[in-house]
């Protein structure tokens, strides 16, 4: 398994502290003894093939929207950030690996500060370009602040992906065992700049290499405690699914957009893996459509009110297509310092509907 | 004695657990793991980390990283929920009550008396210009009727239609 190289010394160092800590801790003498891990005789290794499931029902996620959506209306949205905490927690509750579920730990009270950081930042600059820039620059300037309005709004969905993912993996957790995301913002501005631009020069040749690059970053600077997941995909091989998907997407009128997509999805999750465990996905377009247009018209034809079943539906399918097999050496495996990103990243998310 | 539950502990820094029993009164949980060991948490110590409802339980502990007690009986739940139960029991029924009853008196009564009550303090020429500010927005390239006969069918109109001693001045304007 892969130790994240830079942060050895840290995890070692926050070992030493946790251990202090909880020998000074006065709490700690009111319990009355708690077996160390190594004392006592428990699993430590893995092995064998895992379904991800998805448990939830229809009835208990209707009555979490019900109960959020009136919520929502009586204190005109302010529930909204609870509403969402709330969703979210149902949502990694009912998913479930190797006979644990995953937990989300996000509060909304820090979701409605990121949220209400992300419109003050939004609003001040509306109100720049609005109220100061379109009134006193000339006529031929305009379509500069324009470019520059352009650019804002790149970093800052930027700033929202970054952010929201930061977000999103420090409030997760398996096993009491968080994730993390260590990409940066810059990291990541770089990454997609250099893609987008190379795309737009190469007539969009270049745009598979990129989507191949970015999996590999998102992927990697992704880690489950001390342990990164790591991605061993080929750019040339994502180049020739793409390649081969655009042009039966362009025969079939656009119909074959769905295989595309699914293939490529497949392809990514098949090379990446935690330690010596893989992912894989059994992800198929027609399969995939299906379910999609299922959820669609679910939803359209009870009028919204079928959501809750139709979304059970689909994450039962989304997820039953993922599994994790090999060996997982769980004494490896040590919680991570956690760096607790704040919710700005995730309050963005929601205007700029940056979907994670 | 108190009943028992088969359960899992997580000590919030391996994935590995431990299995133990538990069980629970009004003050906490007591958890006794497999070599006769066992410790205590007290109420006000550790929070209930619940996604599904018919689901496992999770108990944390502590600040991060936090001990996790998992129980997937869901009668430990429903009797935890009896025995330690934090949110009041009227919550639930408030809330509906005043989802159903107060929120549409609110909006039907309180808003527009709220509304009233506050625009007896701005002053006329604020709305007017509010007034002139909508008119504007919504017709901005508006051609009105200008004619002497039809502006004075209107003011005609407008004297039967604008109270007498009101401090508004009004504007009746065909476009």
């Amino acid at each position: 398994m892969t130790d994240i190289p830079e942060d050895g010394k840290e995890q070692s160092e926050f070992d030493e502290v946790l251990n202090r800590e909880e020998a000074l801790n006065p709490q700690n003498l009111e319990k009355d003894s708690v077996p160390d891990a190594a004392s006592s005789e428990v699993e430590t290794t893995l092995e064998g093939k895992w379904q991800l499931e998805f448990n939830g029902h229809g009835v208990e996620l209707f009555g979490i929207l019900l109960k959020n959506f009136l919520l929502n209306v009586s204190t005109l949205g302010i529930y909204y950030p609870w509403a969402k905490a709330r969703q979210l927690r149902y949502y990694y509750g009912a998913s479930r690996i190797i006979d644990s579920d995953f937990q989300f730990h996000g509060t909304g009270i820090e979701m409605l500060i990121g949220l209400g950081k992300a419109v003050i930042v939004l609003v001040f600059l509306d109100l720049a370009y609005e109220g100061v820039l379109s009134v006193i620059l000339n006529e031929w300037l305009l379509p500069l602040t324009g470019l520059l309005y352009f650019l804002i709004f790149f970093l800052l969905i930027m700033v929202a992906s970054v952010g929201a993912r930061r977000y999103r993996m420090s409030r997760t957790s398996w096993r009491g065992i968080r994730f993390r995301f260590l990409g940066t913002f810059k990291e990541t501005v770089i990454l997609v700049s250099r893609g987008w631009l190379l795309s737009l020069l190469s007539l969009g040749f270049y745009y598979p290499f990129y989507l191949s690059r970015f999996q590999d970053y998102w992927t990697t600077r992704t880690t489950f405690g001390n342990i990164q997941f790591s991605y061993d995909g080929n750019e040339k091989e994502v180049f020739s699914i793409w390649l081969k998907g655009i042009l039966l997407t362009i025969l079939t009128l656009g119909i074959y957009l769905f295989w595309l997509k699914a293939n490529l999805q497949r392809y990514f999750w098949d090379h990446t893996a935690y330690g010596e465990a893989r992912i894989n996905s059994t992800l198929y377009g027609g399969k995939w459509l299906k379910e999609s247009l299922i959820l669609f018209l679910f939803v359209i034809l009870t009028l919204g009110i079928g959501r809750a079943w139709a979304v059970v539906r689909y994450k039962k399918y989304y997820l039953g297509t993922l599994s994790l097999e090999g060996k997982i050496d769980l004494s490896q495996i040590k919680q991570s310092e956690a760096e607790m990103a704040g919710a700005t990243g995730e309050g963005m998310a929601d205007f700029f509907d940056v979907e994670m | 004695m108190s009943k028992t539950w088969r359960g899992l502990y997580f000590d919030g820094r391996t994935p590995t657990h431990r299995d133990v029993t538990v069980s629970s009164d009004t003050r906490g949980v007591r958890i006794k793991f497999e070599d006769g060991s066992g410790c205590f948490w007290h109420r006000v110590d550790f929070r209930v980390q619940q996604g599904l409802q018919q689901g496992p339980v999770h108990l944390e502990y502590g600040e991060f990283p936090s001990e996790t007690l998992v129980v997937d009986d869901p009668e430990f739940g429903r009797n935890f929920g009896k025995n330690l139960t934090s949110r009041n029991r009227f919550f639930t029924p408030l809330l509906a009550l005043f989802t159903v009853i107060i929120f549409p008196a609110l909006i039907y009564w309180g808003i527009p008396s709220a509304s009233g009550l506050f625009a007896r303090f701005v002053p006329l020429s604020i709305e007017k210009k509010i007034g002139q500010y909508v008119i504007d927005e919504i017709f901005p390239n508006r051609v009105i009727c200008e004619t002497a006969a039809g502006r004075q069918a209107l003011e005609k109109l407008l004297v039967r239609l604008a109270p007498a001693d009101s401090d508004y001045e009004f504007q009746l304007e065909i476009i």
